[in-house]
């Protein structure tokens, strides 16, 4: 599941975000269990020109 | 089992709070808003739409800033923490404190589907401040 998913459904226990200069969004998300964290910069969000400008999954082990 | 009786030895229940129970079944959510360098009445915020069908309870939210630059490391840090229902514009709970502060709510404070919930980190001294906060809870 990508992170924009994860964020729309609630398929997560923990979130961070910081607004970057340009207006996006640096989103991290994280789910217990998972070894994994989800970074994305998000333009817009909860916008009508929402767009992940880009995601990568890093591995927590 | 005996002729008649549960089995209360073989059956292991308990009683939790809600709160507690949600770590166990992986419901529980905790948010954070981070800001470096942020000036007077700005503010650090993070954003959450409740999925639809869902309701998220917020049961604790705590907040910390520092001064962005040492020179005013030993100024009063003055800042504040407001949980506000973005959709309707409700302000939810407002926390002042210096340097930073906390709470938990014996009742939560509720966003129900559809609805975004908005925690903002305001500093309110007179430089710089690198702030952070934090709001928990659980969604069903």
């Amino acid at each position: 599941m990508d992170g924009i998913t994860m964020l729309k459904t609630g398929d997560f226990n923990y979130m961070s975000q910081e607004r970057e200069a340009d207006g996006s969004v640096i989103i991290i998300l994280a789910k217990d269990g998972e070894h994994k964290v989800h970074r994305l910069c998000v333009k817009d969000l909860y916008g009508e020109n929402e767009e992940v400008l880009e995601e990568e999954v890093l591995d927590g082990k | 089992m005996a002729r008649g009786y549960p089995d209360f030895e073989g059956d292991k229940q308990a009683v939790y709070l809600q709160s507690e129970f949600a770590a166990k079944v992986g419901t529980q959510k905790t948010f954070r808003a981070r800001g470096l360098n942020v000036a007077w009445d700005e503010y650090a915020y993070v954003d959450y739409a409740v999925p639809a069908g869902k309701t998220l309870y917020i049961t604790w939210m705590g907040f910390e800033g520092c001064a962005t630059l040492q020179e005013d490391a030993d100024n009063n840090q003055v800042m504040g923490g407001d949980i506000y229902n973005h959709t309707t514009g409700v302000a939810l709970i407002e926390q002042g404190g210096n340097g930073g502060g906390g709470l938990t709510f014996p009742t939560p404070p509720k966003i129900v589907g559809g609805d975004t919930v908005r925690y903002q980190i305001v500093p309110r001294a007179n430089h710089n401040m690198d702030v952070y906060g934090d709001i928990g809870g659980y969604e069903i």
